[in-house]
């Protein structure tokens, strides 16, 4: 810990790991909500959706879209 | 679009310029030179391993060296080669998820986190399955097949179905069949996508009805897998609402428990006996999951079990490539088997039936070729792409990860003892079903440095906590044991039994997942259909309509399963090949409709990078159909086999080969002409699509066809690199866009 190499080094697992846990975030779809704001601000009109609300809307929305899972 | 409108200022280019690609993608810098050498090297030396050199046993980091690198290879210079001359993307148009954005299901994604969201929704139990049953013929046909078959077929199909979708606002394939090849061809092709996706879903059904028939601890842990994910889906729903990732790491503590739970159930001698089912009742209460899950809210079910299924898979999956290269690495993880096995020149194998040419070639489906994929590949992903250039990644570099897959999975295979394995899968009928039975029948196969005793049998079961591992046919069960023998090196010897309950455990979850999702997709298709005569059936809100369809949908598969569940021949060895049958043929259909859309596109000197594997396809396909159909040998040939019992049974005959009661016979004449019917309707029907696609290819050539039914351009407003790395020129336009226009940019992935 002292060494200045192996604090680099902690820094450099520490931003890596922050990265795998960034990403598997994403892939699970958990920034869609920020998707959606994002998407809102160019384009939606009057307020919009809470995180609550947008997250019913979209198991809404793949009750009626079904995405195939495959083999 | 209207804020757009009003914009005076002037954006930053949508993409680099095409001349400063090529010269970029053509610069050979003395680094680029060593690095691509080295892999060419490796791979090399790989393959000689592979091919020429062994001797004895085979360290098994040579498999994972030589796919990796002719990956990297025919991703590097393969696929620029489809990029070129096929598919020609144009970063200055916009893409579904830009044009039609709409928060939902149309949201530019980062490619690196589509990449894995498209290799979440396209591997699950396929590509683990097929290359150990294709075990049975050695290692080498295998190996060579899910390499060359993924970087000349598997892939190719998969970023061209992406990349058309995606120019024609993520249509499906069934969509785009209509579309291009007209009213006979596009009928034929939804006709055929909706029975190959029950076949499908009905003998994944039948993988994890066979896995966990007879099995207490199996039965417990995947059921509580239902539980789980109901409070997950409650948690989500009412307490708090997005957390996605901290939801599936719950799910999966509380998964581990149920596993560890499941050792108490087995050793109980009471639960045990509650959990102990036998393979029909499983059948049947898989049946009803199947239409319990399709006509629940999808926020209670589907979606958190979407999440931990997602969740397990990359977690298993980077698990298992760590565990093969290490254990490889430090040479615990040898192969000791035949490359080629005395059954490659036969056509009757215990674990399948039919000679190596075609049926090696569609027991491997997935991982070489899969036509599932092309059903995700064009309506989900496309409307996530943000450019592009960014298809060849997500199509073409996805489907060569879930080849790498199969990959691990053949090496899990190998590293079983020969002997266990032939135990293990071949049918009852066969083993006898006793460790001393199964024994003689192995030994007496006459395969070289096989001689399996029935206490190595018996040591094996006690090894993972199961009553027995004799006949537990379908392949799941093997790659747990295969799995679970690398974990155990790498972990402790006393986890062995945990570690094969584990793979077991999501092998079904992935499995289950699949067959929900199947079952919604393959309703909407139906109510779809019907609405052209009945319309009230298009309203999909409508209750009495999808409870009637999705009825509809899970009888069909379901009887299917019971068909095989019954199967007094084995079941797996006479179905699995008609999932693979089905599976390459609708990849044959993928192809074809691709071929009529690149036709249309111009393409001409290059339709044989379409054509070459669409041919190979048809000809395997078409050629393990007419065996399946017309083969006089009752082992391989449906009617034949159906015309032997039948015979049986007219002569009056109490037993016959491996079915033993009047019964038995019966069964075995019911699913021979189900098996032969389904055979003929598929075969027909692909030849229809594929013929249609020829005529269309014709016309257009003869400049008689009707134009393609592209999307009208809309030009882009946004700017993302195409690879995993941004090059320096794209880090350069990147930097133009985040100082100028950074609201344009996606966020998230990270930089």
């Amino acid at each position: 810990m002292s060494t200045p190499a192996a604090s680099w080094s902690l820094r450099r697992l520490g931003v890596g790991l922050g990265a795998g846990w960034r990403y598997l975030k994403a892939v699970l779809g958990e920034d869609r909500y920020d998707g959606y704001l994002a998407w809102h601000r160019s384009h939606g009109k009057g307020a919009p959706m809470t995180a609550a609300e947008y997250w019913r809307s979209r198991t809404d929305h793949q009750e009626a879209h079904p995405e195939g899972r495959c083999c | 679009m209207s804020e757009s409108g009003t914009q005076t200022r002037e954006l930053p280019s949508p993409t680099i310029a095409v001349e400063a690609q090529e010269s970029e993608h053509r610069r050979w810098t003395p680094k680029k030179i060593i690095v691509w050498g080295a892999i060419g090297l490796l791979g090399a030396v790989a393959w000689a391993m592979i091919a020429i050199v062994r001797g004895e046993s085979i360290n098994a980091i040579w498999f994972v060296f030589a796919a990796v690198c002719s990956y990297l290879i025919a991703y590097r210079f393969y696929s620029k080669v489809i990029e070129r001359f096929i598919t020609k993307p144009d970063d200055r148009r916009a893409t579904p998820a830009e044009y039609a954005a709409n928060g939902q299901d149309f949201m530019p994604t980062d490619r690196r986190v589509l990449f894995g969201h498209h290799f979440a929704a396209i591997a699950g139990a396929g590509p683990l399955v097929g290359p150990v049953l294709a075990a049975q013929m050695g290692w080498l046909p295998g190996t060579v097949w899910i390499i060359v078959g993924v970087i000349l077929a598997g892939a190719v199909q998969d970023y061209l179905v992406l990349f058309f979708s995606m120019r024609r606002k993520g249509r499906s394939l069934g969509q785009m069949a209509r579309d291009e090849l007209g009213r006979v061809g596009g009928t034929a092709a939804i006709l055929a996508t909706l029975l190959i996706m029950l076949i499908i879903v009905a003998i994944l059904a039948l993988v994890v009805v066979n896995a966990l028939g007879e099995s207490p601890w199996g039965v417990f842990s995947v059921a509580m897998t239902i539980p789980i994910a109901l409070f997950m889906g409650c948690y989500l729903r009412f307490w708090r609402p997005g957390k996605v990732t901290e939801v599936s790491i719950i799910g999966f503590v509380l998964l581990l428990a149920a596993i560890i739970g499941g050792q108490f159930v087995s050793q109980s001698p009471v639960l045990s006996e509650v959990f102990t089912l036998d393979k029909l009742t499983i059948a049947w209460l898989i049946v009803v999951y199947g239409f319990i899950a399709a006509v629940l809210p999808v926020w209670l079910l589907l979606a958190p079990r979407d999440y931990l299924s997602t969740f397990m898979k990359i977690g298993t999956i980077v698990m298992l490539a760590v565990a093969i290269v290490i254990s490889g690495l430090v040479g615990k993880a040898m192969i000791n088997a035949p490359a080629i096995s005395e059954f490659a020149g036969r056509d009757d194998g215990p674990v399948w039936s039919g000679p190596l040419f075609p049926f090696l070639f569609v027991t491997i489906a997935c991982g070489a070729l899969s036509g599932f994929h092309a059903l995700i590949a064009s309506g989900t992903t496309p409307k996530l792409v943000e450019k592009e250039r960014q298809t060849r990644l997500i199509g073409y570099g996805g489907m060569l990860m879930e080849s790498f897959v199969a990959i691990m999975a053949l090496v899990a295979a190998f590293s079983i003892d020969r002997g266990i394995f032939f135990a293990m899968n071949s049918p009852a009928s066969l083993t006898g079903g006793t460790p001393e039975t199964a024994a003689a029948f192995v030994n007496g196969l006459g395969l070289t440095g096989v001689n399996v005793t029935p206490e190595m049998l018996t040591a094996t079961a006690e090894s993972v906590g199961e009553e027995s591992v004799i006949s537990r046919t379908g392949g799941a069960p093997t790659l747990a044991l295969g799995l679970s023998q690398i974990m155990q090196q790498l972990t402790h010897s006393g986890l062995t039994a945990f570690w094969y309950h584990f793979a077991i455990m999501f092998e079904a979850l992935f499995i289950l997942t699949a067959v929900d999702a199947g079952t919604r997709v393959a309703r909407f298709q139906l109510q779809e259909s019907l609405g052209n005569f009945l319309p009230r059936f298009r309203d999909t809100s409508w209750k009495i309509g999808s409870w009637v369809c999705t009825a509809i949908m899970v009888l069909g598969w379901g009887a299917i399963l019971v068909l095989g569940v019954t199967d007094p021949l084995g079941g797996i060895n006479t179905f699995f090949p008609l999932f693979g049958i089905a599976n390459q043929l609708l990849a044959a259909i993928a192809l074809s409709v691709c071929l009529a859309i690149a036709a249309k596109g111009g393409v001409r000197r290059w339709l044989w990078i379409i054509a070459v594997p669409l041919t190979f396809t048809t000809v395997v396909t078409v050629t393990g159909s007419l065996y399946k159909i017309f083969s006089p040998v009752p082992g391989v040939g449906y009617f034949a086999q159906n015309a032997a019992f039948r015979k049986a049974i007219a002569d009056g005959k109490e037993s016959f080969g491996t079915a033993k009661t009047p019964e038995a016979m019966a069964a075995v004449v019911r699913n021979t002409a189900v098996q032969g019917t389904l055979s003929v309707v598929f075969v027909v029907l692909s030849v229809i699509v594929i013929a249609a696609a020829v005529v269309s290819v014709i016309k257009t050539l003869r400049g008689v066809s009707s134009p393609s039914s592209e999307e009208p351009i809309t030009t882009s407003e946004t700017f993302a690199p195409a690879g995993f790395l941004p090059t320096p020129r794209e880090k350069d336009l990147l930097g133009e866009w985040e100082s100028r226009a950074p609201e344009k940019l996606t966020a998230g992935g990270g930089h």
